[in-house]
């Protein structure tokens, strides 16, 4: 039987959503009331039967370590499941251009080398919305002969592919000089010859590099059919935290959101994700926003296309009407 | 040899019969409470945030699932390398095997397990009372006393003291008398099947309740009153907090509505030690477009079309369209369909109420709709 390992590339930022939001990878973005990005390729790997995972972090990686800790909540830190963390060879990309440096390879070459019996290694960005199966792609690619199979849906590029092992070895030997480049750069612009293979995607997915994507994102979780996609396949792990259930008071009123554990809803809540352990007062309205962990909405408030980071308090009677085209974001722990 | 100062036996073998269908396939202490709970949580929670790392569960009924449910003991922390959770079964020896004949024998034949820590002192909990107390501080007491036992005791209104054990207190506040069902109680202290005994004294008396051929086999019948004859120190400890045996389909509901009511659910989840559970992974729950939850507790991974007031959902609960719930009590992974309406009903875990069934009982009783099934009104 042949084996796969997993890496999930973590070590890149992006610099339009950093300078509105607090600074953390894209992998530890929080996302849907209880998530972060990082649970979406994570989970893939878990759920597709992966058993050895390595995870490239960026400098700036509390965040990130502080969510997956030894991956026990998706299966691995197991004796027979483990997950790696890598350390990411330059400070933390600012863009997310370039996910798969060859230089992350090469430094943790040890935990290529260490899994001697790999066949395959099987790569994922750490910037997407997407449940997916990767055990067709697997099968797909060990059929066809090629030695690497990127998925694609559409035109588009979903910074998932699949390679042989030992094709991975020998671009770290050729283009050790190169190491700035990413590996898909690399094959296109050197091995321009090389058979690639083309993996076609049906799911659900989102790209997320700013905030644009990330409220659209958001917004269609909304809708049914995108949850289906994303929560019906396969479940998405997360961190436990151990909430309490959400409570409703009699004056809540509640349409058309997403609210996760350990939330008190006495207000008016309409087209929202509202994250956990958050308080909306009664007699306040928040509509198409997007109000992560710990947020404190006070009486009074009126609140129209609002993102707010972790521990965000709105006092009473404050009114923010931003509008879709461009929502009114806050940084953590402020109070407005 | 090492050797721990307290650990605790937690009784959860009972087959909660009083709880009708909702103990048809599981025990008492694995039935789901507070959306997101099992009765049971709530003891092994105390355990964990007083400091006990060590937890014999003695289990007997049904006890398939509640062993699933505990696994490694992981989900409270009680998965540790000197202690940790221990599932405790009837077992069989080289002399045949038996069922556990009442609460006391259930721990005399797990002597050498509890040998095994060579403990001071043992904490016997019943593992299905709903409350939140901190062990350390019973423990405190019961070695401030140098007592041999301790029994925590709360405070119930006298007129209905007759359907407790009663413990009346002596001159110096120690036990002098415990009464089970005392028709003219003289106190209204009654038991919570909470006790801390030294261990060798413990230990001892569950060997002579054993040779005792007329013996029940019951702490509350048997041991107490042997270590009260015996002139043992047996001191009460005060307890103030919210505390309630749901055994009953009555007690179990009001402890549902006691949530939204009373403040229980901050109480009982917000404040102080946390309450930790096995739960699985939902994503948020999510409020449909013509959706409307007022009073109410809702789990992860619950779908909301229709209108819920007053009522308690577990984790993935499903509610078509135009469904109208009212005082009800949804267990985990239940689904209602469009356009039913629910009353005053507990829906046990999984069950699919067919779209359009009215389940509301004309007299006010409260309705039990039992497990996996599908049902029409």
């Amino acid at each position: 039987m042949s084996k796969t390992i997993g890496l999930i590339t973590a070590n890149y930022a992006s610099e339009a959503m950093n300078a509105v939001m607090t600074d953390r990878p894209l992998a530890a973005l929080p996302f849907g009331g209880r998530y972060r990005l990082i649970d979406f390729p994570l989970s893939n790997m878990a759920n597709s039967g992966i058993t050895s995972v390595g995870l490239v972090i960026p400098f700036k990686n509390r965040s990130l370590i502080d969510h997956v800790g030894t991956g026990k909540a998706w299966g691995f830190g197991r004796k027979t499941h483990s997950m790696f963390m890598l350390p990411g060879s330059v400070y933390g990309k600012r863009d997310t251009d370039s996910k798969f440096l060859l230089r992350d390879i090469i430094q943790n070459a040890r935990f290529f080398n260490y899994e001697q019996t790999t066949d395959y290694v099987l790569m994922s960005g750490a910037n997407r919305v997407i449940s997916m199966d990767f055990r067709p792609l697997i099968e797909q690619h060990e059929a066809s002969g090629v030695q690497i199979t990127k998925v694609y849906k559409g035109k588009e590029f979903l910074d998932i592919f699949i390679m042989d092992a030992s094709f991975l070895n020998d671009l770290c030997k050729w283009f050790s000089n190169l190491d700035f480049m990413d590996i898909t750069k690399i094959i296109d612009t050197y091995l321009p010859e090389t058979p690639i293979g083309r993996y076609e995607y049906i799911g659900y997915e989102h790209k997320i590099d700013n905030m644009t994507d990330y409220f659209e994102a958001s917004m269609e979780l909304l809708k049914e059919d995108v949850q289906d996609m994303l929560f019906e396949h396969g479940t998405v792990f997360t961190n436990i935290q151990d909430r309490c259930p959400t409570f409703f008071a009699p004056t809540a009123n509640v349409k058309n959101s997403l609210i996760a554990a350990g939330s008190s809803i006495e207000g008016n809540v309409e087209n929202c994700i509202i994250f956990r352990s958050s308080h909306i007062s009664e007699g306040a309205s928040v509509k198409n926003c997007v109000l992560m962990q710990h947020a404190e909405i006070d009486s009074g408030a009126e609140l129209k296309y609002f993102i707010c980071d972790k521990r965000v308090h709105v006092t009473s009677d404050v009114k923010i009407i931003a509008s879709k085209e461009s929502p009114y974001f806050v940084k953590k722990g402020m109070t407005v | 040899m090492a050797s721990k100062e307290c650990i605790a036996m937690l009784l959860a073998g009972g087959q909660g019969s009083r709880l009708g269908v909702l103990t048809k396939n599981i025990a008492k202490p694995a039935v789901s409470f507070g959306g997101k709970y099992r009765i049971i949580d709530f003891c092994l929670s105390n355990c964990i945030n007083s400091g006990i790392d060590t937890v014999g569960v003695l289990t007997q009924y049904k006890p398939l699932a509640l062993h699933r449910y505990i696994g490694t003991g992981e989900a409270w922390d009680l998965d540790s390398a000197a202690g940790g959770a221990s599932m405790l079964p009837p077992f069989a020896t080289e002399t045949g095997g038996n069922w556990y004949d009442g609460t006391a024998d259930a721990i005399y034949r797990n002597i050498e397990y509890v040998d095994g820590y060579n403990p001071e002192h043992v904490l016997v909990l019943s593992g299905d009372h709903l409350y939140k107390m901190d062990y350390n501080d019973m423990l405190r007491v019961h070695k401030d006393a140098d007592a041999d036992l301790t029994i925590a005791v709360y405070e119930v209104p006298w007129e209905e003291a007759s359907r407790f054990g009663i413990m009346s207190l002596d001159e110096n506040g120690r036990i002098g008398k415990f009464s089970e069902k005392p028709k003219k109680p003289d106190s209204n202290l009654a038991s919570m099947g909470i006790y801390i005994f030294r261990w060798d004294v413990m230990r001892a008396a569950l060997i002579a309740d054993h040779d005792d051929p007329e013996s029940e086999h019951d702490f509350g019948k048997n041991i107490i009153p042997m270590l009260l004859g015996q002139g043992k120190t047996l001191i009460p400890y005060r307890f103030e907090g919210y505390w309630k045996d749901v055994g009953t389909i009555d007690s179990y509901f009001e402890a549902h509505m006691d949530l939204l009511d009373k403040g229980l659910g901050t109480q009982l989840f917000l404040e102080g030690m946390p309450v930790f559970s096995n739960s699985n992974f939902y994503p948020a729950q999510y409020l449909g477009k013509k959706a409307s939850v007022t009073n109410s507790i809702v789990s992860n991974g619950c779908s909301i079309k229709g209108s819920v007031t007053h009522s308690i959902l577990g984790s993935g609960v499903q509610i078509g369209e135009g469904a109208v719930i009212e005082d009800a009590i949804l267990l985990p992974g239940s689904r209602i369909g469009k356009n039913c309406r629910i009353k005053k009903a507990i829906i046990n875990e999984g069950v699919h109420i067919l779209p359009d069934s009215v389940i509301e009982d004309p007299d006010g009783q409260i309705l039990v709709i039992g497990a996996n099934s599908k049902f029409a009104g």
